[in-house]
């Protein structure tokens, strides 16, 4: 088994081989760690690559904590992930896709993920606990495990309503405006004999969402009903935001707040009443055509869960109060959500009223900014969550902070705790081995005292502590005191970043907890640590037996100074490298802007690195993790210091001697994208570049990105057509622009269906280039969005890679 | 059903029109061919067949049917009557001989059913009958070696790319281990180990395209200018080459014809023994060529050409010895689409590689008669075959089609020539009309002395003869005519019928003294008439849509001129059946695409649909229409949304005079430019108030680099890339205006439209939307640029239903 609890190998053994990008067929994802409240075993999520089906599987696996092997707790073909352990430790409860799909398993949810339950006493295979047509997101056990609370889509009525008038728009006109017997008369004239076959009447007429587009024929064989693809039907768009990269269009479903019930063992598990939910199962569903509105009513006879709440909104982040009567959760309710992206914190009983009427939500936050990830306190009187003042600004460049209110005051009582903590809370540092984090709430000690929560600081993730105890403030290293200045709460800094922290999870009254961390040179594995931050202790070593194999490059620290701040990079040198040869040189750019690089393991960096060359990653301004100022240093401001970090970052390695400055290269995506075309619009220092699902024109990103106007608000110094100086900018800071200036041979690597930044940025490039007569290609993906380089399609991620080490190969 | 009321045009009855096309004349002079164009509504798709008419105006009939689609009917000499058909067999084992695309089959017109006469793997896309009928030529699409090899190479580039020294090659599976791999049994569960033992990637034969078996999942790799095409999608390594076939005597030995049979119905033979020789030879050819050069054993053509570029536009010498065709062959054919040239080949099949089997013979050289000095099309054989006339002009940086296409005549035996110009001083375009259309429909008279052909004139279609000699005044001359005079003012063409109420779409002729065409009017959506060379004793020959029509009440139409800013400018009125002078009726401006087309008297679909539901409908040829000259064409470059923009409101303002208008009811709606114009008007006027914007342009500044053509286009239009006139490409982009509109805009736009991409939709929705406006927004799913012309009937229902449903709310 390479999952052992054994103390790590060394790695240095046997011949080592270089790392290839087809490694990441052999690499294993670990994320999700939860300890069972008894403290002995710790489950945990493992992804690896079906590479025959060209897609990703993931299966639930446990360890002892106690020492021991590693044991897979679930198997099969599909997805199983979110863990989690009810709070008297009978079950496992968890997320899987692996329900019958299929057409008679639609309205169940077939196939999609769903809530299963696992006997944590490992007697008996798992059940099915939720049959949501539309699968279900995310969990929380009450506290006493009676219950669940999941948040699941359905398909909002209203909106549907709307929807529909949209689809009908143009339609249901007909009849008010003269006319009206056009479609009669047309059925008469129909060629097609069908003497006796009357029009629709008007309602029935109406039900049609197409009446207008009446055909001749009877209303069953309308225009708009004749179509049987969904996918080929017209796309009615009267919302603004209507696409989201990775979510394709928007649609009627909205996600709400269920709680259901959880049986006992005995029920789920005993005779009769398994035979008689066999009966429902196989009751014969009715198939015949249904309207939409009725697919919204429809549900699975099986399926038991109360909605708790509903309304043209999207609910996340439910908490359970300790007591199991309410359940906090965040939401953007605000009258103009669609053009204000914000989260407010909610609450609502978690039982329904008599009657079943939804209740109405109290709002706790103020709204004066986005306010995430509720945390209860132990008294179940005050809440901590994270978020910033900024309203309407979710780009991150703000930095979070930890507030608490108190839930009988609300709003008026809000406070922030971290003032004085000039980093921004969550996980900011990226790397390519992954999307998101998973959970990043808050936790509070059990006494109340403390809240623990996680943290980026210079490139690597971090869990902190605060103390609700003030204490006489003091400053930490390099300035950056962690205490709050005036509270004087103390923030103390627990796990080493090395490896990064990520997703973690405490044992029985907090002693100890387990986390799944990721260094530069080891994706994901699991650490055990004590709640003071000693006695690290890693658990497991899922991607020993490739590494043992390869050889990996160790980074290598460069700092500069500039403008009175630090700006920090790390250097990856080729295995074999000496100081006096000379080597080809990539600069590698981050996205976001405010994102970071750091001390994770990124598969992009190794593979440049095996293929010979020195390889520069870092985090110029505009990067988090150095807090808002260092963040926002590049607001209105793209192209400017954050391009001269670079160079200067690029500078100082080339100081060192050992880069050959004929031979250097960049690559960046996103954001790393739109820099990467402006250094090659700046400076022809570079001989190859290779921009990856970029921004080249700002000015029609604007209107095409799902977040193009959030840039034009908080980002960008407004909207293009704002005022000519506005307009001036966009021109200004748009790497299209500098077209002329342009000579570096370049690759474009874009995704089809790339919504953030749509592949008509790629078009507008490849064309000015191509017709300026620079070396250039582009690659379309088909079948990916902006993630490409971290969720997309084993193969498409392969290739991917050989293109950029390809480019640069051929080109330097 | 005669005593039922007639009631208005309405979006449904797209489904019922039917169109006439592509009119041949049979050579006995008793019948004409023609394609007719109906929608399959089941398959929500159009379908062909092929009717003949009577010349003599008493008979219609039916000479192909069934589900299938056919196209192009053309007569031998002796009258057998070809066309192509798709209706072959589909399914993977009919692949290679083609199944499913269009062949050309052969109807002998004497009771007996049509017989496949090709079987080649990619179809065909047209033909022409040699002058003795003993053989056809044709073009069809091969995999071009020199292209399929680039795209390896292009390909590699970053996969197979020189490595690092030391490195080894990636390591990329091969297409064995992944077949290895698909057929694996699923690992057991726990079993990590299994993806350790899987075997290490070979090295050698392995590159992208092994990685993915799914065509569609494979990462396209660009690296021309010219990459997508809308309608067509991204091009692909294939290019259009002559073939040639010959014809079998009409069957009579029922050997022959069983003999056919047997090749079609023989097993087809696995990869392992077709051409065991070559099988060998051919280990490292890339496996998509090796493909290509399977062929049907029934498939027995000689391909003719070959090369890197796409061939067409045939036309036999009189002696059958010399094909001329034409093709854009120029180095820098990537970078300009306009420039292309005629040649010619001999037919001798001596030296030609043989149809199958190892490639030793070779192709022959075609001579290359003009001068790459712009669009060169449509070459016609003088009946002695001493001259070749042919329709062009010598401007290759139009690709907007302002230049006037001009007639020339070559003279077949020598290379790159000066060509002389037949029509140097006639004023007006020769052809069909549209952007970029070079395509002009002209013919010899039987004595060679004359050529005929048609042009478009104000907005409608004329027939006019020029004689071959060539003009005095030269091409000197061209300058001298002004946008003031029309087609008269030309010394040496002469109008032969005088279209001033129809536009022309085909026409044929027979000998010197019929004439047949197709063509629309504004209350004929298509029809076939006859006449003779002067015009006289004009009959109409079919009536395809007299039933519909029967039930219609189309409403009047008038014409009108009003000045402005010194041009005359042509309108149109199109007002509702049951019309009241008396009354006030709400005004839909009509805005045509282009901007090089026109409106005239044809028939406009999108009219009809509004005029239906009691609108009136004004609609002009504003300034960059065609048919008016050079100059006119011209007046709207580096001035969109100018001079245009001020004779489209003097129209409406001449309209609005009008008792009978609703000045304070006003609508306006447009498609691709028009769409451009539209968006530009709801932000220059609060006037209108309602707007429907179709397939349209909002920032010229990402058009350019990503509409198909938009690097030349627009260069042509705006006079030079973005980057050099920015401040025009903002200014007369209507994005830069959005603050200022007032009007409610439903936005149509069609989601593969590689001419005006859906971008500029979103950025028009986007900006609107976030501003509060009322604007509502509708994708249609697969459908390109050309919606009307390619698009799903259904969706083309949907498209006017919501056009007009939209003004009905908003107007």
């Amino acid at each position: 088994m390479p999952i052992t609890a054994t103390e790590p190998q060394t790695t240095q053994a046997k011949q080592q081989r270089k790392i290839t990008s087809h490694d990441l067929y052999k690499l294993r994802f670990l994320r999700d760690p939860q300890v069972s409240p008894d403290g002995r075993r710790v489950a945990f999520v493992l992804s690896t690559v079906d590479r025959a089906d060209n897609r990703y599987r993931s299966t639930i696996w446990q360890l002892p904590l106690a020492g021991g092997v590693a044991q897979q707790v679930t198997g099969g073909p599909k997805n199983d992930g979110r863990p989690r352990w009810s709070p008297d430790g009978r079950w496992l409860a968890f997320l899987s896709d692996r329900g019958e799909a299929g057409p008679q398993q639609e309205s169940a949810g077939g196939g999609k993920p769903q809530l299963w339950l696992l006997p944590a006493d490992g007697l008996g295979e798992a059940r099915q606990l939720t049959f949501m047509r539309l699968g279900v997101a995310e969990f929380v056990w009450s506290p006493d495990s009676q219950c669940i609370c999941f948040v699941a889509a359905v398909d909002e009525p209203g909106v549907l309503a709307e929807a529909k008038r949209d689809r009908d728009m143009g339609a249901g006109k007909l009849a008010r405006t003269g006319a009206p017997d056009a479609a009669e008369l047309a059925a008469q004239g129909a060629e097609k004999s069908n003497a006796g076959a009357g029009m629709t009447d008007e309602e029935g007429g109406s039900e049609e969402f197409g009446s207008p587009l009446r055909s001749p024929e009877p209303a069953h064989e309308s225009a708009v009903n004749e179509e049987k693809n969904d996918a080929n039907r017209p796309r009615v768009i009267s919302r603004f935001s209507y696409k989201e990269d990775g979510g394709g269009y928007v649609g009627p479903e909205r996600v709400d707040l269920f709680v259901i019930d959880v049986p006992a063992v005995s029920d789920l598990y005993g005779f009769a009443s398994t035979l008689a939910e066999h009966d429902l199962a196989t009751m014969p569903r009715k198939k015949e055509e249904k309207k939409d509105e009725e697919l919204v009513k429809e549900r699975d006879p099986r399926d038991t869960a109360r909605q708790l709440t509903s309304g043209d909104y999207n609910e996340f982040s439910p908490r359970w109060s300790p007591d199991g009567k309410w359940l906090a959760f965040c939401s953007n309710r605000l009258p103009d959500r669609d053009l204000t992206p914000a989260l407010d914190i909610f609450l609502i009983p978690s039982q329904l009223a008599a009657g079943g009427a939804f209740a109405e939500p109290r709002q706790l936050t103020p709204g004066i900014g986005p306010s995430g990830e509720p945390a209860w306190s132990p008294d179940g009187k005050q809440i901590a969550y994270v978020g910033h003042a900024h309203q309407g600004e979710m780009g991150g460049g703000f930095d979070n902070k930890l507030w608490l209110l108190d839930v009988e005051a609300g709003a008026a009582s809000v406070r922030c705790l971290s003032e004085g903590f000039k980093r921004s809370l969550g996980h900011q540092v990226g790397s390519d081995m992954r999307e998101g984090v998973g959970d990043e709430s808050p936790i509070w000690s059990p006494d109340g005292q403390s809240i623990y929560f996680a943290a980026s600081d210079r490139g690597a993730n971090y869990l902190f502590r605060l103390d609700l105890v003030k204490t006489a403030p003091t400053a930490g290293a390099a300035g950056d005191s962690y205490s709050h200045p005036e509270a004087g709460l103390p923030i103390t800094r627990l796990s080493s970043g090395t490896p990064s922290l990520l997703t973690y999870s405490f044992g029985p009254g907090q002693q100890q907890l387990v986390y799944a961390g990721s260094d530069p040179l080891t994706p994901n594995d699991l650490y055990l640590l004590n709640a003071d931050g000693s006695g690290q202790r890693r658990l497991t070593e899922v991607n020993t037996p490739l590494f043992a194999e390869v050889q990996l490059s160790e980074p290598e620290e460069i700092v500069i100074q500039r403008d009175g701040v630090t700006v920090q990079g790390w250097l990856l040198k080729p295995a074999d490298f000496e100081a006096s040869k000379q080597y080809p040189f990539i600069l590698e750019i981050h996205g976001g802007p405010h994102s970071a690089y750091g001390a994770e393991y990124t598969h992009e960096f190794q593979l440049l690195a095996a293929r010979g060359y020195i390889v520069l990653y870092s985090n110029p301004r505009g990067s988090q993790s150095y807090g808002e100022d260092f963040a926002n240093a590049i607001r209105g401001d793209w192209g400017g210091v954050d391009y001269a970090d670079l160079m200067a970052l690029v500078d100082a390695v080339v100081a060192q001697g050992y880069v050959d400055t004929a031979r250097m290269g960049v690559t960046g995506g996103s954001y790393g994208g739109y820099m990467t075309n402006w250094i090659i619009g700046h400076t022809d220092r570079f001989k190859a570049a290779v921009t990856q699902r970029c921004i080249s024109n700002l000015l029609s990103f604007w209107g095409t990105s799902d977040a193009g106007i959030f840039f034009g608000m908080y980002e960008l110094p407004g909207h293009p057509w704002d005022d000519p100086a506005t307009l001036k900018w966009y021109l200004d800071h748009s790497p299209i622009s500098y077209l002329k200036q342009m000579k570096t041979p370049t690759l474009i690597i874009h995704s089809e269906q790339d919504y953030r930044c749509m592949i008509e940025q790629a078009e507008q490039l490849f064309a000015g280039l191509k017709l300026r007569g620079v070396e250039t290609q582009m690659v379309r993906f088909p079948n990916e969005s902006h993630g490409l380089n971290r969720g997309g399609q084993p193969r498409h991620r392969i290739e991917n890679l050989e293109r950029i080490a390809g480019w640069f190969d051929t080109h330097l | 059903m005669a005593s039922n009321p007639k009631r208005p045009f309405a979006p449904e009855d797209v489904y019922r029109l039917r169109t006439a096309g592509d009119p041949r004349v049979s050579p006995d002079g008793k019948w004409v061919a023609f394609t007719l164009r109906v929608v399959d509504r089941a398959e929500n798709r159009y379908r062909s067949n092929i009717w003949a008419a009577s010349l003599d105006g008493n008979n219609v009939r039916r000479l192909t049917s069934g589900p299938s689609s056919e196209s192009q009917p053309r007569w031998s000499q002796a009258g057998r009557l070809a066309f192509l058909s798709d209706r072959g067999k589909e399914g993977e084992r009919d692949s290679i001989a083609g199944g499913g695309k269009p062949q050309v089959w052969l109807l002998e017109m004497d009771g007996s059913e049509a017989r496949q006469l090709t079987y080649l793997r990619e179809g065909v896309s047209g033909f022409e009958w040699s002058p003795d009928g003993t053989r056809i030529a044709l073009v069809s699409e091969v995999e071009d070696a020199e292209l399929v090899g680039y795209e390896e190479r292009i390909r590699k580039m970053g996969i197979r790319a020189t490595r690092a020294p030391g490195q080894p090659e990636a390591e990329l599976p091969s297409a064995a281990e992944e077949a290895q791999g698909a057929d694996a049994p699923t690992p057991s569960e726990g079993d990590s180990s299994a993806q350790r033992s899987s075997p290490k990637p070979a090295e050698g034969e392995t590159d992208s395209s092994e990685y993915d078996k799914s065509e569609e999942n494979k990462p396209l790799v660009v690296s021309r200018l010219h990459y997508k095409f809308d309608g067509t999608g991204f091009y692909d390594t294939k290019r259009s080459h002559i073939f040639l076939a010959d014809v079998p005597i009409p069957a009579t030995d029922m050997e022959d014809i069983l003999a056919a049979f047997d090749l079609g119905s023989k097993p087809k033979k696995k990869d392992e023994d077709a051409g065991q020789g070559a099988a060998k030879k051919d280990e490292k050819l890339n496996p998509k060529l090796k493909q290509a050069q399977e062929r049907d054993p029934r498939d027995t053509t000689r391909q003719l050409t070959s090369g890197n570029w796409d061939d067409g536009e045939l036309c036999w010498s009189p002696d059958g010895s010399l094909l001329a065709f034409s093709s854009s062959r120029s180095p820098e054919r990537d970078y300009n689409i306009s420039i292309n040239d005629i040649f010619v080949v001999e037919t001798s099949t001596a030296t030609l590689p043989p149809a199958s089997g190892e490639a030793t013979g070779s192709f022959p050289v075609p001579r290359q008669l003009t001068r790459s000095q712009g669009p060169a099309s449509a070459p016609v054989f003088s009946p002695d075959g001493r001259v070749i006339v042919y329709a062009g002009h010598l401007d290759p940086n139009d690709h907007a089609g302002c230049t006037p296409v001009r007639l020339y005549a070559l003279d077949p035996a020598q290379e790159q020539q000066e060509a002389t110009c037949l029509t140097a001083d006639f004023p007006r375009s020769v052809g069909a009309e549209g952007v970029m259309a070079t395509n002009g429909d002209h013919r010899f008279s039987t004595d060679g002395s004359q050529l005929y052909f048609f042009a478009g004139d104000r907005g409608n279609s004329s027939i006019f003869s020029v004689p071959l000699a060539p003009p005095t005044s030269g091409e000197g001359a061209v300058g001298a005519t002004s946008s003031g005079s029309g087609p008269e003012a030309s010394t040496n063409v002469t109008r032969l019928v005088n279209g001033d109420n129809f536009r022309m779409t085909g026409f044929d002729l027979l000998g010197d003294g019929q004439l047949v065409y197709t063509m629309s009017q504004t209350f004929i959506p298509s029809d076939l008439y006859a006449c003779a060379l002067d015009g006289t004793n004009r009959r109409r020959l079919t009536d395809l849509n007299g039933k519909l029509l029967s039930e219609l009440a189309l409403g009047t139409a008038e014409k009108f001129t009003v000045e402005n800013e010194g041009l005359q400018i042509d309108g149109w009125l199109h007002k509702p059946a049951g019309f009241d002078a008396g009354k006030q009726y709400p005004l839909v401006l009509q805005i045509h695409g282009g901007p090089q087309s026109s409106f005239g008297d044809g028939w406009t679909l999108l009219n009809h649909v509004l005029v239906g539901r009691e609108y009136v409908v004004v609609y002009l040829n504003c300034r960059g229409s065609t048919s008016y000259g050079e100059d006119f064409a011209r007046g709207c470059l580096k001035d969109w949304g100018g001079g245009d923009y001020r004779d489209l409101m003097a129209g409406v303002d001449y309209a609005c005079t009008l008792p009978y208008v609703d000045s304070t009811r006003l609508g306006v709606t447009g498609y691709s430019y028009g769409g451009y114009m539209t968006n530009w008007i709801v932000g220059q006027t609060t006037r209108f108030k309602a707007a429907v914007t179709q397939a349209s342009l909002s920032n010229m500044m990402s058009d350019w680099g990503t509409c198909d053509t938009g690097a030349l286009f627009d260069d042509m239009e705006f006079g030079n890339p973005p980057f050099d006139e920015t401040a025009l490409y903002l200014e007369r982009s209507p994005l830069m205006h959005v603050r200022k509109v007032e009007t409610p805009l439903l936005i149509l736009h069609g989601e593969v439209d590689y001419r005006c991409m859906m971008e500029q939709a979103e950025q028009m929705y986007t900006a609107l939307k976030y501003l509060r406006k009322d604007v509502e927004f509708v994708r249609f799913p697969n459908e390109p640029h050309a919606l009307f012309r390619r698009g799903q009937p259904r969706h083309q229902v949907e498209w006017l239903g919501l056009m007009a449903g939209w003004f009905a709310e908003k107007l």
